[in-house]
This record gives structure tokens, C-alpha cells and sequence, in this order.
């Protein structure tokens, strides 16, 4: 089968990666199985739960539904990306504070899909809150601290200096 | 999934001549947010997956002009549902769009792929027939258009022949002081498919149109009840025997999501409701 293998360069999580992969792979398993990157985690594998969402060109998608070559010449962030040294991304701080993580299974793909809302639109209503995390399924938390997570990150972001994070 | 070749077009004579050679074996590939979850099924097993996400030729956005609006079968569904042209002219279109699935799938799926698929439950497909829809087709023979509501034949059925693939979409101008709108039910408001989706447009004229999808197996205008409505959308009794129409020509089946006997309750619920908000629309223009 390695005849049939196809060499993807893409930039993930700000650096230049190439990579062999099986066609037939999709991004979900090459970021867990072949980059060890296991932060985005699999959960429905059909585009209904969620746990899976990564940035793909900035916009949220599932990795689970993304064939892996089709990234190629694309930008991927993983939630890897988001802790900068020490220092977490403002959703993840909001997200420990509000007490939004029960068994975390989900919390990756929540993060994410706050993320790409919050760069697109810094000062969401709840409505739209609700609307950007629909694709994210929890079963433990019934959503409450999530959604009040995802507004204290907005309103984090609005009271941080510019050039902040 | 099951090993198949990865094949990228880079152009439209690539992708036809690689479809040429394929046939029936290759599966196109645009956002593949249907296709993959068919082949992880095993409900396709394709020989040969060509993608088709770098033709520039497909890749045409959304291009507004005096006869219409035509958008590239590789507009995504976000980029139908948030562009102004659409919005403001389509609006039925736009908030189709905006119902699928989640963020997530429609950043990356497209309405080529959503039409293609020819789900019964699609949601762009009632909105679309509303705005009497065109879709062009190109193929190693030449190009086609058909309209909307003769391209679907049944679930997972359209008249592509092996080897055609859906370039563009294009809508006509609707009726001048026109309003539209699409409803969707629901389980839930998020990744669920329709139980019963209508679209309805009203214009100052008096022009009725009503397309409803998930109640039979093609989604489909609702055209003896249109012609009781011609002139008449705001009289009650003209309403009734309408909706009485609608139903009547509605063939909803059983399944997970609903009963058929649910389904053609809703039906008219919905085409009630979208009528409404559509007249409505339309009063808030003047």
C-alpha cells in the first residue's frame, strides 16, 4: 500500500510539517496516531459530537470528516497550540474557572469551537454562544458552565491589553 | 475505511478526464462531509476518491449580477448562509444554509455536495426550488443547466451521468418586493436532519411559491396550492384549501427522526408558518 501513500505539507499549530499518510486516513487519526497528538480526541467519528474540531484555516471544522490530504497547503491548530508556555489561552483559564470540565472528554473540541468563535466575533451573545458550540456535544455538564465559560472569555479578552492574547 | 486512490484535481479538464477514466469506481469529493461518513459506512466503496476542493472553476463564490445570483458549487454552506447578497435577496436560502448540521460541517461542506447528496431532508433543496433554481452541469461533452426541480429523482438520485459534476447554482432574480423564508423542524436545533423543512416566498404581485422537503422522497414545489394562492395569500379560507394542498401532495415516510402521520401534520404547520413569516418579510420591504 505505500505506493498509494500521498506526502502532505501543512502548517500545524504554527509549524511547517510534512508527513506520509494513507489517503484513507483521516486528519482526526494522523494528528492522534501518526503526530501523537492526542488532545483532539475521537468520539462519533460522523460529524455529530464534536470532540474531534480543530481549526482549519482558522475556521472550525471536524477532523473526523477532513481526509487527510486535503490539508495539504492549509493551517491546522489543534489544542496543543492554545497554552503559550505557561501561559493558558484565555477560554481555557475561563473554562477552569467556571468549573465547565466534568469528565473533560468534550472540553478539547469545546475549546475550539469557543476559539473560532471568539476570533471571529469578541463579544458573542449568548445566543450566539449556543449557536457556534451546537456541534459540540456534552454529557456531564448540561452546558450552563460552558456557555458561561465561553462569555467570561469574551469578556477577558475585552479587558486585556491590545497585543494580548 | 477501506484503501482507495486520493486523486486532486488541480482544474476542471483534470477532474473530467480523471472522472473519464474512473467512471462509476471514483467518488467526487468536495467538503465530504456525507461522503465520508457513506464510505466509514461502507455504503460506497470507491475505488478512486477524486477531490475536487482546488478547482478553481468550481471555486467561483458568490457572484451577484443583473440576472441573478450564481454561486460556485464550492461555496460552503457558511459562505452561503453569511453572505449579504443571499441574505438580502435569498433569504430562504441563507437560513437554510445556516440550519445544517453544525459550525463545524458547514465550514467545510458545500452546496454542490449538499445538492449532489440528494438527501429528501436536504435543507437548500426546498429553498433553492422556491427561487426556481438552476443548476449548471459540466461534463467532457459540454455543459447543461437543469432546473432544481427536475435534477433530483429520489433519495441519493439526480440526473448527473456518470462523469457530470455540478459547477454552479444560479437564481434568477426573484420577483421584484419579493420576501422569502425557510423553517426547519427538528429534533433539536443543532446536527439534526429535518423532519419536515419549508420554504415559501411571497412577492408584492401576489406570486405564491412553496416547496417543502423531508415528506416525500425529492423535496417538492407545492404547485396546485400555489395556484390557489395566486393574489391570495391573505385570505383565510384561500389559506386552508391551500395547506389542504400542500398535504395532499406530500409523501412522508416512517423513521427514526418521525411518523409519517407526524410528518404530514407538520407539513402544514411548517408551510402555515412560512407563509407568515415570508408575508411578513415582504410588508416589512414596502
Amino acid at each position: 500500500m505505500d505506493d498509494n501513500k500521498v506526502v502532505v505539507e501543512f502548517i500545524l499549530n504554527g509549524k511547517v510539517q510534512k508527513v506520509s499518510v494513507d489517503p484513507a486516513h483521516t486528519l482526526l487519526k494522523v494528528l492522534r496516531d501518526t503526530l501523537g497528538l492526542k488532545g483532539t480526541k475521537a468520539g462519533c467519528e460522523k460529524g455529530e459530537c464534536g470532540a474531534c474540531t480543530v481549526l482549519l484555516d482558522g475556521k472550525a471544522v471536524n477532523s473526523c470528516l477532513v481526509l487527510a490530504p486535503e490539508v495539504d497547503g492549509r493551517r491546522v491548530v489543534t489544542i496543543e497550540d492554545l497554552q503559550k508556555g505557561a501561559d493558558l489561552d484565555p477560554v481555557q483559564e475561563a473554562f477552569l474557572e467556571e468549573g465547565a470540565v466534568q469528565c473533560g472528554y468534550c472540553t478539547p473540541g469545546m475549546v475550539m469551537s469557543a476559539r473560532a468563535l471568539l476570533d471571529e466575533n469578541p463579544d458573542p451573545e449568548e445566543r450566539e454562544i449556543k449557536e457556534a458550540l451546537a456541534g459540540n456535544l456534552c454529557r456531564c455538564t448540561g452546558y450552563t458552565r460552558i456557555i458561561g465559560a465561553v462569555a467570561r472569555a469574551a469578556r477577558k479578552k475585552k479587558s486585556a491589553k491590545p497585543g494580548g492574547r | 475505511m477501506n484503501g482507495f486512490r486520493y486523486l486532486r484535481a488541480e482544474n476542471l479538464s483534470e477532474a473530467l478526464s480523471l472522472l473519464d477514466e474512473y467512471g462509476d469506481s471514483a467518488a467526487l469529493l468536495a467538503g465530504g462531509t456525507d461522503l465520508l461518513v457513506n464510505i466509514k459506512e461502507e455504503k460506497i466503496v470507491p475505488r478512486a476518491v477524486v477531490s475536487l476542493k482546488r478547482v478553481r472553476d468550481l471555486a467561483g463564490g458568490i457572484i451577484s449580477g443583473k440576472q441573478g445570483l450564481t454561486i460556485g458549487a464550492l461555496a460552503t454552506l457558511s459562505e452561503v448562509a453569511a453572505s449579504g447578497a443571499v441574505r438580502e435577496r435569498y433569504t430562504a436560502l441563507a437560513e437554510a444554509a445556516g440550519k445544517i448540521g453544525s459550525r463545524q460541517i458547514r465550514n467545510w461542506a458545500t452546496i454542490g455536495g449538499n445538492i449532489c447528496n440528494a438527501s429528501p431532508a436536504a435543507d437548500t433543496v426546498p429553498a433553492l426550488l422556491v427561487f426556481n433554481a438552476e443548476i449548471n452541469i459540466v461534463g467532457k461533452h459540454g455543459r447543461r443547466t437543469v432546473p432544481a426541480a427536475a435534477f433530483f429523482l429520489g433519495p441519493g438520485r439526480t440526473v448527473l451521468q456518470t462523469g457530470e459534476i455540478v459547477e454552479s447554482v444560479f437564481l434568477p432574480a426573484p420577483p421584484p418586493a419579493s420576501g422569502s423564508c425557510y423553517l426547519k423542524l427538528g429534533r433539536r436545533e443543532g446536527v439534526d436532519l429535518a423532519i419536515v423543512g419549508a420554504a415559501a416566498l411571497i412577492s408584492k404581485a401576489g406570486e405564491v411559491r412553496i416547496a417543502i422537503g423531508a415528506a416525500g422522497p425529492t423535496a417538492f414545489r407545492a404547485t396546485a396550492a400555489e395556484k390557489l394562492l395566486a393574489g391570495k395569500a391573505g385570505c383565510a379560507d384561500a389559506v386552508e384549501q391551500a395547506l389542504a394542498e400542500v398535504s395532499a401532495q406530500a409523501r412522508p415516510i416512517t423513521d427514526i427522526r418521525a411518523s409519517k402521520e407526524y410528518r404530514l401534520a407538520m407539513v402544514e404547520v411548517l408551510a402555515r408558518r412560512a407563509l407568515q413569516t415570508a408575508g411578513e418579510r415582504l410588508t416589512q420591504e414596502e
